[in-house]
């Protein structure tokens, strides 16, 4: 049924606990046949945060904010791609 | 154990069934940060502590949301705002709400020290290391290479 779905947004962040390891511009989350698939624009990070684990991903909606957990996390200069895990 | 302060929150309870939702712990850069807030420049360009604004700093230093609402119910925002977002909240609470949060946030404060205390002098008993090593030079019998 939710095999297809692609959701996106202006702006996200990666949390490590309560502190920001980074600022993501324009980002997808797709699903995938095996998890959810993150791509965004790296728009800042915090260097020893972003080395540390766990991380989650979260972006702002209207009613509140989506948080995945970040299994595996790959930077190329600006570019971002992870792979998350079920939405909590 | 790290020497790393991991980013965790706790949250403390205050009347009214009320909740304040606070870091954990700060790291170097968290209180650094509150000193900024609490320091202001003299004339002469040193820094000095505003002794009115050290009860403000701490808390918003630590605080990072809450379950307080406005007379329509909704709960005022102050999560990933800025110091300054969450200092005119503050400012805008009653005397006694003030004074109930700053002095659940110390007692955290105190609370944490003191844990950390304990906490690192178990840790010196464990180790057994001395807090001072000699330099591979000092050991070796050399000196440091000054003359007189």
């Amino acid at each position: 049924m939710f095999r297809d779905v692609t959701v996106s947004g202006a702006s996200g962040v990666l949390k490590w606990g309560y502190s920001t390891a980074g600022t993501l511009g324009a980002w997808t989350v797709a699903r995938t046949e095996s998890a959810w698939v993150l791509t965004g624009t790296i728009v800042k990070t915090d260097a020893f945060r972003v080395t540390q684990r766990p991380l989650a991903f979260e972006a702002l909606h209207a009613l509140g904010v989506w948080r995945w957990p970040v299994v595996s996390l790959q930077m190329t200069g600006a570019s971002l791609t992870a792979v998350l895990g079920p939405k909590e | 154990m790290s020497r790393f302060v991991k980013p965790e929150t706790k949250i403390l309870r205050i009347s009214g069934g009320d909740t304040l939702t606070v870091k954990r712990r700060l790291n170097s850069g968290e209180k650094r940060a509150a000193f900024a807030r609490m320091s202001e420049s003299t004339p002469s360009g040193e820094l000095r502590v505003n002794r009115l604004q050290v009860g403000v700093a701490m808390i918003v230093s630590y605080l990072m949301d809450w379950s307080l609402t406005d007379d329509n119910g909704v709960v005022v925002q102050i999560r990933e705002q800025p110091p300054e977002v969450v200092t005119a909240a503050l400012d805008a609470l009653d005397d006694e709400s003030y004074a109930e949060i700053r002095d659940a946030i110390e007692l955290h404060d105190a609370e944490t020290r003191t844990a950390r205390e304990q906490e690192k002098n178990g840790l010196d008993g464990a180790n057994g290391s001395s807090a001072i090593s000699p330099s591979p030079v000092v050991a070796a019998g050399d000196t440091n290479g000054l003359v007189n």
